[in-house]
């Protein structure tokens, strides 16, 4: 608890209100009776004895008047809180796709928490701050019930993987130690929670799910080889679960299927050898679970990867970083282009790779280009990325990948391990942005695609970041694909990251890492609390702190009592 | 004229203060006619009215004779024994003389505040002195003084004054502040024979002797009793006493107006601030029973609730007969 609020600038009201009441009570008493004496001979010597000490004990009265007051206002106003009214609160509200997990017929978590949500901003006397954990809905002040009832009507599960908002800058410093952080999840692990108050909705359920699911073919040829396929199984349930697995062509025909029993929380794994498949086929996996309270994270979906050899044409100093990464990819044959060449002779690559050069017309090749372009050929000065990509370590067949989508501005730098794309970039921004992320511009209106990374291999540090020769294959893959079929160049522009990524994230399943459990679970330097019995344990101490004050100023008034008797005050 | 001892003897209760002018009811007047009763059976002889005068003059009874020097009366003259002795004796008897009762009531407006429990008081104790002394024979002078001397019923004597004095005493009110010695200078300033000077008075008076010796501001008893001893009067100063519980106020603080002089104090009525102004008045009581003592005078404290013939009867059985 933070220190008590009554002596805060604000709290000060309290005791001064008090104060001022008593001290215009005394200024204001009733003139004492008038009684007359036969004579004040015998008074007089009490008088002048009481006199000498008359300011002192108008004091000491003045002072145990206005104890007993404060006592009996502390006593009404409670014990001090650290949400002071008025104060801000952060509510996130877990909206990963564990919440979509039903607990009762038709109810899911979301709607639980959705429910404790309304009960704690209509509980709370200041603002609230709701955001979600996979920034589907930003965040958002809601100053009235209606407001957050809003924002919470309209929040959904996401397939994202879900972790705490950056909420840094959105409170005020000054403020900021009141604010009360309040986490309605169902458990699912999250980053630090220190600080933060959780509401669990957790209720054990019957949940199998799949955790990973890739596909790509053994060979370039795509309709003769057989698909390797990987997938991991995980049994969320605190009970051990007889489950079925199937993998499946888009039209429903089997490829491949087997029973599952799965104790409380195992995980099984498998590298599956599938029959070959027409590139571009939908390859399905589902995993089928009696009374499953999750569904899903039972379906997974992916276009196999073809798996054929790319030409990629290097023009200018691409014996760096990124030379090293093009030569370390397995399937990419490297061939060295002279930078005027403008008539190739041999074979046409499938995708140029330039650094320190640009075209100074648009190329006819899906090219990715780490200089920037001559501004003739250069979208419009408004273009846009299409897409915005964070991406981030993960567990898994693959070690890097896309993370989130949506609005960039919604992560911190700290929070960023890769950047493709950008939200709001002009070419002039591709041309001078000094940033060291690695963003990866499409460059729109442009066929075949052209990507821009919008950095210099050599001046910059992500030539030797671990990923960057995953980001130099996934580009070059993707421009190569592009460029490949006539499907891929009839797609408007922004397809080339845009369905890549969409494909990338279709493979990454909803739910992965996910692990369900009760509360204590949480990583959290304080002990999850349930706030509720917070509330509860609040109320019994304001009633012992009630209790307490009002025996504190009968005491006083007691005493107070006790001093008049004795004459001590006046 | 009848009844016992037992059945003359007044009620123990707190007396009803009758209304303006009805201060001497019939039952006073029972009751003290019943309290002459019982005083001069209990004192036969001694309170009978006749006193004998230490003056010798015009007396029935012969007491002695001295030589004859010029300015006698020559009625006075023994003829037989100038004829035995040829010498010019006078005889000597004893004066069968009255005994000059001055009864003084202090009429201050202290004795009204916050009752008239003490003024009624000592119109009673005056009243039943008074008339036993009247039934005695002697002269009785009363005088009401406030500030000074106020108004006086000049010397009754035989019993059937004894409806003058309570008509006098009944008509007293109170007026102004109080000076003791003031109205006994005033009184005395003419020749008067020397008494019996009964005060009843609270003796809350300022600027005398006892409140000086008391710690007090306050007093006027001594000049007073100075006078009086100078003129060889004997005084029994009656000290009618405030009840403190009719000064104890319902609020926690008042404010003490002082009922002559008018000056106001603030004071908490704490049980502190009674237990002091106990102790200050019992300091003053002793400071003016201190002051009558110096004197040989007598001092009694009466209490405005106490009956007025058990007072009378105390007040003998203490001093014995009015002398």
């Amino acid at each position: 608890m933070s220190p008590t609020s009554w002596f805060g600038i604000s709290g000060l009201s309290l005791p001064l209100l008090v104060a001022l009441v008593v001290a215009l009570l005394y200024l204001l008493r009733p003139p004492p009776p008038t009684i007359v004496v036969p004579s004040v001979l015998l008074w007089r010597p009490i008088a002048e004895r009481r006199r000498s000490h008359t300011l002192l004990r108008r004091l000491l009265s003045a002072l145990l008047s206005l104890l007993v007051a404060l006592g009996l206002a502390f006593a009404l106003a409670g014990p001090p809180r650290p949400e002071r009214r008025g104060a801000p609160q952060i509510l996130v509200v877990d909206n990963s796709a564990t919440m979509a997990t039903e607990v009762a017929p038709g109810v899911t978590r979301l709607d639980r928490a959705l429910e404790q949500a309304r009960e704690l901003v209509s509980d709370w006397q200041g603002p609230t701050l709701l955001a979600d954990t996979t920034g589907g809905s930003g965040p958002r002040w809601a100053h009235s019930d209606a407001e957050a009832e809003a924002w919470l009507r309209g929040l959904r599960t996401s397939s994202a993987r879900g972790r705490l908002p950056a909420l840094h800058g959105a409170i005020p410093g000054s403020t900021a130690a009141a604010v009360r952080r309040l986490l309605i999840s169902d458990g699912v692990a999250l980053a630090s929670l220190e600080d933060w108050q959780v509401v669990s909705v957790y209720q054990p359920v019957t949940n199998v799910g799949l955790l990973a699911f890739d596909a790509s073919s053994t060979s370039p040829a795509a309709t003769t080889d057989s698909i390797e396929a990987f997938l991991q199984v995980f049994n969320a349930s605190l009970v051990g679960v007889t489950s079925r697995l199937v993998v499946e062509r888009a039209e429903g025909q089997i490829l491949y299927q087997r029973p599952l029993e799965l104790g409380p929380r195992e995980t099984w794994s498998g590298v599956l050898a599938l029959p070959a498949t027409a590139g571009g086929e939908i390859v399905r996996a589902r995993i089928e679970t009696a009374d499953d309270a999750l569904s899903s994270d039972d379906l997974a979906a992916i276009v196999p990867h073809l798996q054929r050899q790319i030409l990629v044409g290097t023009v200018g100093d691409v014996d760096g970083a990124v030379g090293r990464a093009l030569r370390l990819l397995p399937r990419v044959t490297v061939t060295a282009l002279p930078a005027d060449s403008s008539s190739l002779e041999g074979p046409v690559p499938d995708v140029l790779v330039a650094a320190g050069w640009a075209p100074e017309s648009s190329p006819l090749t899906p090219t990715l280009l780490f200089a920037p372009p001559a501004r003739a050929w250069l979208p419009e000065p408004t273009a846009q990325a299409i897409e915005a990509v964070v991406w981030a370590r993960q567990p898994g067949p693959r070690d890097w990948g896309p993370v989130a989508f949506g609005d960039l501005r919604r992560y911190e730098p700290s929070d960023v391990e890769i950047l493709l794309g950008g939200t709001t970039r002009s070419a002039d921004d591709v041309r001078s942005t000094d940033t060291e992320w690695p963003l990866v511009f499409q460059l729109q209106g442009l066929e075949p695609p052209v990507l821009v990374a919008a950095f210099s291999v050599e001046a910059s540090s992500i030539g030797r970041h671990e990923a960057f020769p995953v980001l130099v294959a996934e580009l070059v893959d993707r421009l190569a694909e592009a460029g490949a079929t006539e499907a891929g160049r009839s797609q408007p522009p922004g397809h080339v990251l845009g369905r890549r990524l969409s494909d990338v994230n279709a493979s990454r399943l909803p739910v992965a890492p996910r692990l369900e459990a009760t509360p204590s679970y949480l990583v959290s330097a304080q002990p999850p609390r349930d706030v509720r019995e917070d509330l509860r344990e609040q109320s019994r101490r304001h009633q012992r702190f009630a209790i307490a004050m009002l025996a504190v100023a009968a005491l006083l008034a007691t005493l107070e009592t006790w001093t008049r008797a004795w004459g001590l005050t006046e | 004229m009848s009844g016992s001892a037992g059945e003359s003897r007044p009620k123990p209760v707190a007396q009803a203060t009758p209304a303006d002018g009805q201060l001497f009811d019939e039952d006073f007047r029972r009751r003290l006619e019943r309290l002459r009763l019982v005083v001069r059976r209990t004192t036969p002889g001694g309170l009978h009215g006749e006193h004998r005068a230490r003056r010798r003059g015009r007396g029935v009874e012969f007491s002695d004779y001295r030589a004859y020097v010029p300015g006698d009366d020559m009625r006075d003259v023994d003829w037989l024994a100038y004829l035995r002795f040829d010498k010019l004796l006078l005889r000597l008897f004893d004066e069968e003389g009255d005994l000059p009762v001055y009864l003084l009531l202090d009429t201050s407006r202290s004795m009204a505040t916050p009752d008239r429990s003490k003024l009624d008081q000592g119109k009673r104790l005056l009243a039943a002195i008074g008339c036993i002394a009247l039934g005695q024979a002697d002269r009785v002078t009363a005088l009401a003084f406030a500030a000074g001397a106020r108004e006086s019923l000049e010397t009754l004597r035989g019993a059937n004054q004894t409806h003058r004095l309570l008509r006098f005493l009944e008509g007293l009110d109170t007026a102004s502040g109080s000076d003791l010695a003031l109205a006994v200078r005033g009184f005395f300033a003419r020749p008067r024979r020397p008494g019996l000077v009964v005060i009843a008075s609270d003796f809350l008076v300022e600027d005398g002797e006892p409140a000086r010796s008391a710690g007090l501001r306050r007093g006027g008893l001594p000049g007073a009793l100075d006078l009086l001893a100078a003129l060889r009067h004997r005084v029994l100063a009656l000290h009618l006493d405030q009840d403190l519980e009719s000064l104890r106020p319902g609020s926690p603080r008042f404010e003490a107006v002082d009922a002559e002089s008018g000056e106001r104090i603030r004071l908490h009525s704490t049980a502190a601030a009674f237990r002091e102004y106990h102790r200050q008045a019992e300091t003053y009581a002793d400071a003016v029973r201190a002051a009558c003592r110096r004197h040989g005078f007598s001092y009694t404290r009466v209490s405005g609730q106490e009956p007025f013939d058990e007072v009378v009867l105390r007040l003998l059985r203490e001093r014995g007969p009015l002398r």
